[in-house]
């Protein structure tokens, strides 16, 4: 069953920007789904649409079964939301975010306290739940708002980037708890990232976005294994120009800002083969390697442009925020 | 309204009272301004130096002269102390100084991320701004408390027999007043994302709402223009109910009228403003 469901789904933003244009997705229930793109692919759009934050200005989404605009009430009883943007409120300490996001969801008094504690202990913040949130460190207050996004035991939870802006320690923290919350409460996991990397390794289904589009949607292994074949990256002085049409091995060789693509059946065999071919023309080769497929020539080969992560771009702004936010 | 309703707005509402106590220096700065206005301005004006009549008045004359002043005087102010004038009029200019910054505390929500959350829990978008106005109304009264006993310590004094009726009279008609104004301005900041904005408005509004009232001077001696504009502002309905209450002056019907204004204005306020916040919010 899709637990989310979507058609066309579009928004354009006030001054013509258009952020989501015509996204088709499926989630089905039960599993880790991941939608990973750059930046400004429509990630966060895609996850406020969802969350009934914001409303599409074409097309439908379905969340548990509920339409995302006529009953957005209904959907909100279903989901959970960590947000991209830190929301816990550093003005007060763990505990009383979590007994504040138990109240919004009726969950009140004893109860409250003890869903509170226990949650606390599950992300390791038993000892630090009396503490102001002000006090935390970036992998902490991630993990609280973890905890907060689970009070009401939703069906599906939301996370945007949830490790942007982490240690590897605190990534590796909070992807192990994603994945026990998954596999023992048969929660299902929408997440996003720009990291492909760990979108291939957590995700059962992966859906690359870009320009507001879904441009691949499938598992990992099926992604990579449709592009067919390794890639062998290489960097020379002068052209290639059809010198290498005698192996065997080569399907198709691509030009990609100034250096050469050249995709194999065999990499390990192919590239000797094409170093010494070069070599007997005298064309220099100033690099190659060897790369095997990931998801990041998955992007590369649906979108035709080089997948940059411009990690240290969205570091800069997070820094700025926490900053502003401590005063 | 439904239980979650009622648990997310006492959470939300739990929520602001916690940060404002923990903002101790805060609280003790917001007084500055109203103490201000009581010691420099209320204790400087003191009229009773105008009836000192010079030297050398035969003493009869003295007499009725002294006495057509101090008539003057409680035509004009109902008291022959100024300051018990001034004091309880300021009373609900300084629920306004509070009220008009109820706002601040919802664009900062929305500008930390703390609001998205909110919007995002099955509770209906007017418990987030209800709980705001609410909390808004339980630190105006209790600053209220606080400036009404500093008022009575700086020598305010009530009408002969003041009781414990008119007491709960003061107290009811400063809420409605605080409740009528944290609703606007709350409501105002629905749609602002920055906190410059609310600082302008706040700024903008608190002098000619305290200049177009009965605050500092009384209603009859304004021009006609002036005065319609005092008879729609709020602040002059609360301060005539309780310049009434507190220290007896002004008449029945005045007292009538402004109690179905003061209590309309709040209602259609209150009201508008849970429009607002189900539509906007």
């Amino acid at each position: 069953m899709n637990i989310v469901e979507t058609r066309n789904l579009s928004v354009v933003y006030k001054g013509g920007v258009r952020a989501l244009d015509g996204l088709d997705l499926n989630v089905r229930e039960g599993e880790i789904f991941c939608l990973v793109g750059p930046n400004g692919a429509g990630k966060t759009t895609t996850m406020r649409v969802l969350t009934t934050l914001l409303r599409p200005t074409g097309g439908w989404a379905r969340v548990a079964g509920y339409d995302v605009v006529k009953e957005a009430g209904k959907v909100r009883k279903m989901i959970g939301y960590v947000p991209q943007n830190l929301s816990a409120d550093d003005e007060l300490t763990g505990m009383e975010n979590m007994i504040l996001q138990c109240r919004l969801y009726g969950i009140r008094g004893r109860e409250a306290r003890e869903r509170s504690l226990r949650l606390l202990e599950l992300v390791g913040l038993r000892e630090a739940a009396d503490r102001l949130v002000a006090s935390y460190s970036g992998g902490m207050r991630r993990r609280l708002e973890l905890a907060m996004g689970l009070v009401h035991t939703p069906r599906i939870l939301f996370l945007d980037e949830p490790t942007l802006g982490l240690d590897v320690h605190s990534r590796v923290m909070i992807w192990e708890h994603i994945r026990r919350l998954n596999h023992e409460e048969k929660t299902t996991i929408l997440f996003t990232t720009h990291y492909m990397d760990e979108a291939d390794k957590i995700s059962d289904r992966v859906a690359i976005i870009d320009h507001g589009k879904i441009v691949a949607m499938g598992r990992p292994e099926d992604l990579k294994s449709s592009i067919g074949g390794d890639v062998i990256k290489l960097k020379i002085n002068g052209r290639i120009n059809g010198i290498l049409s005698g192996i065997d091995e080569i399907i198709k060789v691509d030009e990609i800002d100034g250096e050469y693509r050249v995709k194999v059946k065999n990499g390990e065999e192919a590239l000797p083969r094409i170093l010494r071919i070069l070599e007997e023309r005298g064309i220099k080769v100033v690099y190659a390697s060897l790369v095997k497929p990931t998801l990041d020539q998955v992007f590369v080969e649906y979108t035709g442009r080089e997948y940059r992560e411009e990690e240290e771009h969205v570091d800069v702004r997070v820094m700025t925020y926490v900053r502003e936010r401590k005063r | 309204m439904n239980l979650t309703t009622l648990s997310g707005i006492s959470g939300l509402f739990a929520r602001e009272m916690k940060k404002w106590f923990r903002q101790k220096v805060q609280i003790v700065f917001a007084f500055v301004i109203p103490l201000m206005w009581l010691t420099l301005f209320g204790k400087s004006f003191n009229i009773a130096y105008f009836l000192n009549l010079p030297e050398g008045i035969p003493p009869d004359v003295k007499a009725i002269v002294q006495k057509a002043m101090e008539e003057i005087l409680l035509r004009v102010f109902g008291s022959l102390d100024y300051f018990n004038f001034f004091a309880v009029g300021m009373l609900s200019v300084f629920a306004l100084f509070t009220s008009m910054w109820s706002g601040m505390s919802l664009v900062f929500d929305r500008r930390l991320g703390y609001l998205e959350r909110f919007l995002v829990a099955p509770i209906p978008r007017e418990s987030i701004y209800l709980a705001k106005v609410f909390s808004a109304l339980a630190k105006g009264l209790i600053q209220f408390t606080i400036m009404l006993l500093i008022t009575f310590a700086l020598g305010l004094t009530p009408k002969q027999g003041f009781t414990a009726i008119d007491m709960m009279g003061l107290y009811m008609v400063i809420a409605g007043l605080i409740l009528a104004l944290s609703a606007i301005f709350t409501a105002i900041a629905i749609r602002i994302t920055s906190h410059d904005t609310v600082i302008s408005i706040a700024n903008l509004v608190n002098i000619p709402l305290m200049f177009t009232s009965n605050a500092i001077f009384p209603l009859e001696q304004m021009p006609d223009w002036m005065r319609v504009i005092a008879a729609v502002n709020p602040l002059t309905h609360s301060i005539t109910l309780t310049r009434y209450l507190v220290l007896g002056i002004g008449s029945q019907a005045q007292v009538i009228l402004s109690t179905f204004y003061l209590a309309g204005f709040t209602a259609v306020c209150v009201f508008l403003g849970v429009a607002a916040a189900r539509r906007y919010l």
